[in-house]
C-alpha cells in the first residue's frame, strides 16, 4: 500500500535508510548503512552484542541524529517529525524503561493519550494473557514481566511498525513464547510491519521474513529468510587425502574440518559446488540448507554458542 | 600455602583500592583543587595585602579559614556517599566475587577515611604554611574518621530506599551533630558568651571523647558490615507495613503517602498525560514531602521548647530545612525518573520536545515554589515557638510584616515577579546542566573543572602584576557578550530546528522583556544604575539580566539535544 508523507509525496517504504553513520568518539557504530522495509512483513535483526543494532533502531526512532547519510520513516525524519514519526511506531526498549513509580493500569491509561487508535479490549485482553494485574506497580515487576508490559503498551494502539529491541533477551521460554506470539499477531492483524533485534538466531529464523545481518556497523546480509536459505548451502566433503589449511573450493563462504573430512557454506549450487569440489579430487557426501546460525559463523567469522551470538 | 592466600588477599585489596580511586579520583581531584585555590586565593586577596593585622582581624581571618578548612572537612565526607543514583552497597557488582564481606567493606571505608583526611590535611598544611595556624590541625581530625564511617554507614547499610534510608540520615546526622557538640565542647561554650571564637580551636579532647569518637566508629562499621552482608544475601529489608499494591512484597519505601492522592491519569491529551505524569511523578512528590516537613516543624519546635534545649532545636532545625533542599532524591521520592533528563521511555514518547522541557522544568519551579511557600508559612506561624533560642526571628518576622505594610502592592508585585524569574532561572539552568552533563559527561566536568582553576589563577595573576586589572575587567565585557550572543542563538536555533514555533518562542522573549523592565526599574529606584556605580557592575547586572533568556532558550534546545544525540 502507498502511503503519502507530508510534504513529501508517494512513500513505497516504511523505512528507508541511506548511508547512515555514526560515530561515537573513535568507534564507528554504523558504517555506510542501508536499509530498507516494506509493509505487512516481520523483519529481523541480527547481529553479535555490539553489532549496532539498539543504534541502528534508536536511528529509526530518531533518538539519534545520524552523523552522516539519512532516515527516513513513512517518508519523514525522525528528529525533525517526532510527533508523526512516533505517533505511529511501537516501541519496546532493550532495557525495559518504563516509569516505576506508576501501576500498570496508570501506564495503561497514560500511554492510550498519547495514541488516538488505543484498543483498550486489546490492551486488556493482552494483559489477561500474560497474566498481569493491573494494580501492580511496575516497580515491583520481574524482568519478564516488565517486558510483557512494555510489550502491550508497544503493541495495544495497533502501531502501523512495530520494533522490538531484544523482546526476549533474559527471558524464560515462556515469556518468550508469549511474546512470539503476540508479534505474530500484531503482524497478522491488519498486515503491519515489525522490525525486532535479536541475538537469538532460532527466534529470529522462526519469525522473520526478511532478515538483515549487521556486524561492526556494516550490513553483511540483507533479504528475504526464505532466499538467505536457498542461497547458502551446507555441504559436507571427502578427500582422499589430508589437507592442512582446508581445500579452495569456488563459492565456498566458510569451512571448517581436519583432515580429509570438512563442512564448507557456499553461495553457488549444489551440482555447481560438487563439481568445483571433483575438480580437486574430493567428493560431495551431503548437501541440505544452511541454518541462518550456520550463515550467520559463516558471514560473521566468529563461533558461537548453539543458538545465542552473545559474545 | 599461607602465603598464598596472603598473596591473592593483597591482590584483592589492591584492586579494591584501585576500584575505589577510580571511581573517586576527580571528585577527590576536583575537591582537593577548589580547597588550595580557595586558600591561595584567599590568602593573596586579603592576607598579604594587610601589612598590620590587627587582632581582631586575625581572629576574623582564622575563622574564615576555619570555615574553608570545614568546608573542605565535609566535600571529602561527601566521598563516603554511593558513586551512583542506586542505593545501599556502591560495590555490589562484587557480591559474586569470592572476596569476604568484611573485605568488601573495609577496604572502601578504610580509603574514603583516608583520602578524607588527606582533603582535610593538605589545603590545612597550606594555610599553615602561609599563615601559621598549628591549632587547626587539632580542630576536627578525630572528628573525620567517624564522621566518615557514620556518612558512609548511613548510605551503605541497605539498598532500601525511603524511610530505611531517611532513619540511616537521621542518625548520621544527629550523630555528627552531639559527635561534634560535645567533643568539641559546644556545651560549654555559647555564640553569645565567646564571641572571640578562639574556643574553636584551642580544645582539647578528653579520654571520654576519644571512647566516644571510637565507640561511634566502632559502631558505624558493624552496621555497615551487617548492612552489606543483609545485601549480598537479598536485603528484605525491615517489614513495617504491608505495600497495598497487592504484590506480597513489603518494601519501606515513602510512596505510599504519594499513593494517597493520586489520580487516573486523563486519556483525552498527550498533553494533559504528560502534565499529570510530571505532577504525580515529581511534582505532588515533593509537595507533599514539604507539607509533612511543614506539619512537623511546629511540633518539634514545641517538644524542643519543651526540653528547653538550644542544641537541640538547632540540629532538629538545621536537619528538617535541609530534607527539601539536598535530601528529597534520595528518600525514594519520586523525583529522579526524567526529571532533568530524558529516559528512553519519555524520548519515545509522540510528543514534543519543548512541551517535554516546559513541563519537566515548569513542574519542577512550581512544586518547589510550593513547597517553599508550606515550609516558610509554618516557620512563620512556628516562630513564637522558637524566639527563645534566636531572638533574630522576631525581628526578622517583624521586618517582613513591615515591609508587606508600608510597600505600594505594585512594588510588591514587581519584586515577587523579579524573584519569580529569577528562581525559575536557577531551576531552568539546573536541569539544562543535567540535560548537557547527560550528553557530555567528561567534556563538561573538564569545562567546569578548567573553568574553576581559571578562576583561581586569574586573581593570583593580577595579584603578583603578571597582567594588569584591566584584563579581569575585560571579562566582565566578554562574559556579557558571550551572555548575549547565546540568548540570541539559542532562541534562533530553537526556531530554526522547529523545536519551538515562531510564536511560542515570541511570547517567551516577551515575558523576559517585561522581567528586564521590571529588573532594571527596580535597579533605577534602588539607585543602583546611577553615575556613582561602576559601568562594570551594571554591565554584570545586565549579563544576569540577559542569562535568564539565554537559559530559557537553551532549555528546549538541551533536552531536544539529549533526546535526538547529536
Amino acid at each position: 500500500m502507498l502511503e503519502f508523507a507530508e510534504g513529501i509525496g508517494v512513500v513505497e517504504n516504511l523505512v528507508e535508510v541511506r548511508n547512515l553513520s555514526r560515530q561515537f568518539g573513535n568507534k564507528l557504530a554504523l558504517d555506510q548503512l542501508d536499509y530498507t522495509a516494506g509493509e505487512g512483513k516481520v523483519y529481523g535483526l541480527v547481529g553479535v552484542n555490539g553489532a549496532g543494532k539498539t543504534t541502528f533502531i534508536k536511528h529509526l526512532l530518531g533518538l539519534l541524529c545520524a552523523s552522516s547519510g539519512s532516515v527516513r520513516m513513512f517518508g519523514m525524519d525522525p528528529v525533525h517529525h517526532p510527533l508523526d514519526v512516533l505517533g505511529r511506531i511501537g516501541y519496546l526498549s532493550e532495557e525495559r524503561d518504563l516509569p516505576e513509580w506508576m501501576s500498570i493500569a496508570q501506564l495503561m491509561r497514560y500511554t492510550e493519550a498519547y495514541y488516538p487508535k488505543w484498543d483498550h479490549d486489546y490492551a486488556v485482553e493482552l494483559l489477561k494473557t500474560f497474566k498481569l494485574d493491573p494494580e501492580h506497580k511496575v516497580k515491583n515487576l520481574s524482568k519478564g514481566m516488565r517486558a510483557q508490559v512494555g510489550l502491550v503498551a508497544a503493541v495495544a494502539h495497533r502501531p502501523q511498525l512495530l520494533l522490538l529491541d531484544e523482546p526476549s533477551s533474559g527471558l524464560d521460554a515462556v515469556v518468550r513464547e508469549d511474546i512470539l506470539n503476540a508479534v505474530v499477531r500484531t503482524v497478522s492483524d491488519d498486515g503491519r510491519t515489525v522490525i525486532f533485534s535479536s541475538h537469538l538466531l532460532d527466534e529470529v529464523e522462526q519469525m522473520s521474513d526478511h532478515v538483515t545481518m549487521i556486524d561492526d556497523g556494516r550490513v553483511l546480509l540483507d533479504s528475504d529468510l526464505a532466499d538467505i536459505k536457498r542461497q547458502h548451502q551446507h555441504s559436507s566433503i571427502r578427500f582422499p587425502e589430508h589437507r592442512d589449511g582446508g581445500p579452495d573450493i569456488t563459492g565456498s563462504i566458510w569451512k571448517e574440518g581436519d583432515g580429509c573430512l570438512w563442512n564448507a557454506i557456499h553461495e553457488t549450487a549444489t551440482d555447481q559446488f560438487a563439481t568445483a569440489v571433483a575438480e580437486l579430487g574430493g567428493e560431495l557426501l551431503e548437501s541440505r540448507e544452511a541454518t541462518l546460525q550456520e550463515i550467520f559463523i559463516a558471514r560473521v567469522g566468529r563461533n558461537t554458542s548453539a543458538t545465542e551470538l552473545s559474545t | 600455602m599461607s602465603h598464598g592466600i596472603t598473596s591473592n588477599t593483597n591482590r584483592v585489596v589492591m584492586a579494591m583500592l584501585w576500584e575505589s580511586w577510580m571511581l573517586t579520583r576527580w571528585g577527590v581531584l576536583a575537591r582537593m583543587l577548589i580547597a588550595i585555590l580557595t586558600i591561595l586565593v584567599f590568602y593573596i586577596l586579603v592576607a598579604e595585602n594587610v601589612e598590620v593585622i590587627t587582632e581582631t582581624e586575625e581572629e576574623g581571618l582564622r575563622a574564615l579559614f576555619w570555615v574553608t578548612c570545614q568546608l573542605c572537612l565535609f566535600s571529602g565526607i561527601a566521598m563516603g556517599l554511593s558513586q551512583e543514583s542506586r542505593p545501599g552497597f556502591p560495590f555490589y557488582l562484587g557480591f559474586w566475587r569470592p572476596v569476604s564481606t568484611r573485605l568488601q567493606v573495609l577496604i572502601p571505608m578504610a580509603y574514603r577515611c583516608l583520602f578524607c583526611m588527606v582533603l582535610y590535611v593538605i589545603p590545612l598544611l597550606l594555610a599553615n604554611y602561609l599563615v601559621e595556624i598549628q591549632q587547626l590541625f587539632k580542630s576536627a581530625i578525630l572528628l573525620i574518621i567517624p564522621i566518615t564511617l557514620m556518612t558512609s554507614a548511613s548510605a551503605w547499610w541497605t539498598d532500601k530506599k525511603g524511610l530505611s534510608q531517611l532513619a540511616g540520615w537521621a542518625g548520621v546526622f544527629f550523630g555528627a551533630f552531639a559527635l561534634m557538640y560535645y567533643t568539641l565542647h559546644f556545651n560549654q561554650h555559647s555564640f553569645a558568651s565567646d564571641p572571640e571564637l578562639n574556643w574553636w580551636w584551642t580544645f582539647s579532647f578528653a579520654p571520654l571523647d576519644y571512647l566516644i569518637l571510637l565507640l561511634v566508629s566502632l559502631f558505624a562499621v558493624v552496621l555497615t558490615l551487617v548492612g552489606v552482608d543483609r545485601q549480598r544475601h537479598g536485603d528484605e529489608g525491615i517489614r513495617l507495613w504491608q505495600t497495598s499494591d497487592g504484590s506480597g512484597s513489603y518494601p519501606v519505601d515513602a510512596n505510599w503517602l504519594a499513593d494517597l492522592y493520586q489520580t487516573e491519569s486523563p486519556t483525552s491529551s498527550s498533553k494533559r498525560a504528560e502534565l499529570w505524569a510530571e505532577i504525580n511523578g515529581s511534582g505532588l512528590p515533593a509537595f507533599v514531602w514539604s507539607l509533612v516537613i511543614a506539619l512537623s516543624i511546629p511540633m518539634l519546635w514545641l517538644i524542643t521548647n519543651l526540653i528547653g534545649s538550644e542544641a537541640l532545636w538547632a540540629s532538629i532545625t538545621v536537619f528538617v530545612l535541609w530534607i527539601p533542599l539536598i535530601g528529597t532524591p534520595n528518600f525514594g521520592i519520586r523525583m529522579k525518573q526524567g526529571r532533568a533528563y530524558l529516559s528512553t521511555f519519555d524520548a519515545a514518547r509522540p510528543q514534543n520536545t519543548a512541551w517535554l522541557a516546559g513541563m519537566k522544568i515548569g513542574v519542577g519551579i512550581i512544586s518547589m515554589l510550593a513547597g517553599m511557600l508550606v515550609i516558610t508559612t509554618s516557620l512563620w506561624f512556628s516562630a513564637p515557638l522558637a524566639e527563645n533560642f534566636i531572638a533574630a526571628i522576631g525581628i526578622g518576622r517583624q521586618l517582613l510584616i513591615d515591609f508587606f505594610v508600608t510597600t505600594p502592592i505594585m512594588e510588591i508585585a514587581r519584586s515577587l515577579f523579579i524573584l519569580f524569574v529569577q528562581f525559575a532561572s536557577i531551576v531552568t539552568f539546573m536541569a539544562v546542566l543535567t540535560a548537557i552533563y547527560s550528553i557530555y559527561l567528561d567534556r563538561l566536568t573538564l569545562g567546569i573543572l578548567g573553568f574553576m582553576v581559571y578562576l583561581g589563577v586569574l586573581p593570583i595573576i593580577i595579584a603578583s602584576e603578571t597582567l594588569p586589572l584591566g584584563f579581569a575587567v575585560a571579562h566582565v565585557w566578554a562574559f556579557t557578550a558571550v551572555i548575549a550572543a547565546s540568548a540570541i542563538y539559542y532562541c534562533y536555533a530553537i526556531v530554526k530546528n522547529r523545536i519551538l514555533g515562531l510564536g511560542y518562542t515570541c511570547v517567551g522573549v516577551f515575558i523576559w522583556l517585561l522581567y528586564a523592565l521590571a529588573y532594571f526599574s527596580r535597579l533605577r529606584d534602588d539607585g543602583m544604575l546611577g553615575a556613582d556605580i561602576p559601568t562594570e557592575i551594571i554591565l554584570f547586572r545586565v549579563a544576569v539580566c540577559v542569562s535568564s533568556l539565554a537559559l530559557f532558550a537553551l532549555a528546549p534546545w538541551s533536552y531536544a539535544m539529549t533526546r535526538h544525540r547529536r
